[in-house]
Order: C-alpha cells, then structure tokens, then sequence
C-alpha cells in the first residue's frame, strides 16, 4: 500500500491553507475525508445513525478549529481521525451507550445485483473487522481504512510505533484466521492491478 | 527482527521481506483484503450532502457557543440576552397599549 506522496502532501497544505481563508473551500477536504471518517466510525459503534452523528460532528470540529489549524506535514485525515475517535470514547462513556453486534451494513450506493460477491465478501471483511478487540481495530482501521503511517497511528492512538505494529500483527492474525484466504477473484483482480 | 517488524515491511510493499518470510504472506493477503473493503466504502450523494449540512450547522451553532463559553461570558450573555427580552417585553406592551389607544380613540370619535 502506498502512502501520500510529498506532491499530494503539499497539495493538501494549500487546500487547508485555502479553507482557512474561505471555509467555502473546506468542500473538498470534506469530499475526500468522508467515506474514510464514516467507515471509522461505524467500524467502530457498529450503529449506522450515531456513525452520521459523529462524523457531522467532527467534520463541525474541524471547521470550527481550521483557523487554529497548523500542518505538520501528515495527512488532514491524522487529525480527523483523532477527533472521530475521541468523539467516538465520549459517547461511549455516555449511560445509555449499549455495544451492538457488528453487523455491516452493504454500501447504500450500490447496484445490490451488482458483483454480488464481491460486496458479500467486502461486507464479510468489514464484520471482520467490526469484531476485533477495540485497539486492534482501531490500529487495523487506521493503517488500511486512513492510509496512515505507523508513527502517524501511535500518535492517536497515544500507543508506540511497536505498539502499533504488534496490534496490526495480532489483527490481521486472527482476521486471516476468520475470514481464510481472500476469494480466487480479488486475487486475481490485485494482481492484474 | 521481530515478526511484526517484518510484517510491517512487507506491508509497505518491501518485496525483498516479503519474498523472504513466507509466514508473513498470507497476513499481506488479507492486510490487501481489508484495504480492498474500506476502499469500497462509499455514501450516497444525498447522504453526503446530509452529513455536510449537518456539520455546518453544529459549526456556526457551536461557533458562538465556545465562542461565548471561552470568554467567560456565558452567564453574563444569558442575563443580557433575559435583560433584553424584559425591555422588549415591556417595550411592546406599552407600543401596544399606546395602539390600542390610538386605535380606540377614532373608533369613538
């Protein structure tokens, strides 16, 4: 997996730089960052309407804090996380928060006749994931959902990088053993790609 | 070097510790697996526009909300802002009963 290269790092310096003059311009970090932050959090409350919540919430979060905002060189995304996530802890710590089972939902946008088994398997990867202990899904989330670096996920994760690499390690460990080999077809479409 | 660490190197595409830990190989399969099924995740259009909405308006809501809660004024703001619909109150009494007055008084006329 490739992660953001100088380029596309400084591009998204000056779409903040941008935003923070106009939140207009927020738009766009707003398109790129959703799906990402959504996943994150419904990954992790496993509840579809409190996913929208949080993710309002923090996209608010950021809006609010972009004149304050200073880069640092690491994705956008670092800190959007950061926030999903601790919005994510407050509810939690909240009295009425009850753990549902992880049941992902198939994407809403979907043609449901459409590579059936693909989105079958993608769903079954997902649940996967949703049944992971808390900090290894949330290390698995941010390493393949976020796109992040090591050190990048220890800083959220308040965790060492060798923390980090040890959860990723146990993680895809017992996801390998729950879900078995990916199907011949994704195989097959990785490999050409 | 720890399983983990040659894990990690293969998983940001060192093809020299993935060609060398044959164990490692089917956790990079899956590590693809599961990048394969966020990537898939995407909302609706509407359902986009809906959550951004909903973002603008918890911003300019909490704007001036933290905004006031930051200095300190809150409290003060709040007996204001009572102080205000007081006077307001009893500003349009009096307009009304001056209307009504003004009002009446050709209707006897």
């Amino acid at each position: 997996m490739a992660h953001r290269t100088v380029a596309e790092l400084e591009e998204e310096r000056l779409e903040i730089l941008a935003a923070q003059r106009d939140r207009a311009a927020f738009a766009p970090l707003y398109e790129r960052y959703v799906d990402q932050i959504h996943a994150y959090v419904y990954t992790l409350t496993h509840d579809m309407e409190q996913a929208d919540d949080v993710t309002a919430a923090t996209f608010a979060k950021a809006m609010e804090e972009l004149p304050r905002f200073e880069w640092r060189g690491v994705p956008y995304s670092a800190w959007l996380y950061r926030v999903a996530g601790n919005l994510v802890s407050r509810e939690r710590r909240r009295p009425g928060w009850i753990e549902l089972e992880p049941r992902m939902l198939p994407d809403a946008g979907a043609d449901p006749a459409l590579h059936a088994e693909e989105n079958d398997r993608a769903d079954e990867v997902r649940a996967a994931v949703a049944g992971l202990p808390h900090d290894q899904r949330q290390a698995i989330l941010l390493r393949f959902g976020g796109d992040l670096r090591n050190r990048e996920i220890a800083e959220i994760m308040g965790r060492s990088e060798g923390a980090v690499k040890l959860l990723t390690f146990r993680a895809l460990t017992a996801l390998r053993r729950r879900l078995g080999a990916p199907l011949p077809a994704e195989r097959l479409s990785r490999s050409g790609s | 070097m720890t399983v983990e660490d040659r894990l990690d190197a293969a998983l940001g595409g060192d093809i020299v510790a993935f060609a060398a830990s044959p164990d490692v190989a089917p956790l990079v399969d899956t590590g693809d697996e599961v990048l394969g099924a966020f990537a898939g995740w995407t909302l609706d259009p509407a359902r986009r526009a809906e959550i951004y909405a909903a973002a603008l308006a918890i911003a300019d809501a909490a704007g001036f909300g933290g905004r006031v809660r930051a200095l300190g004024l809150d409290r003060r703001v709040q007996a204001i802002a009572g102080g205000a619909v007081v006077t307001l109150a009893a500003a349009a009494a009096v307009a009304i009963a001056r209307g009504r007055r003004h009002t009446a008084a050709p209707l006897r006329a």
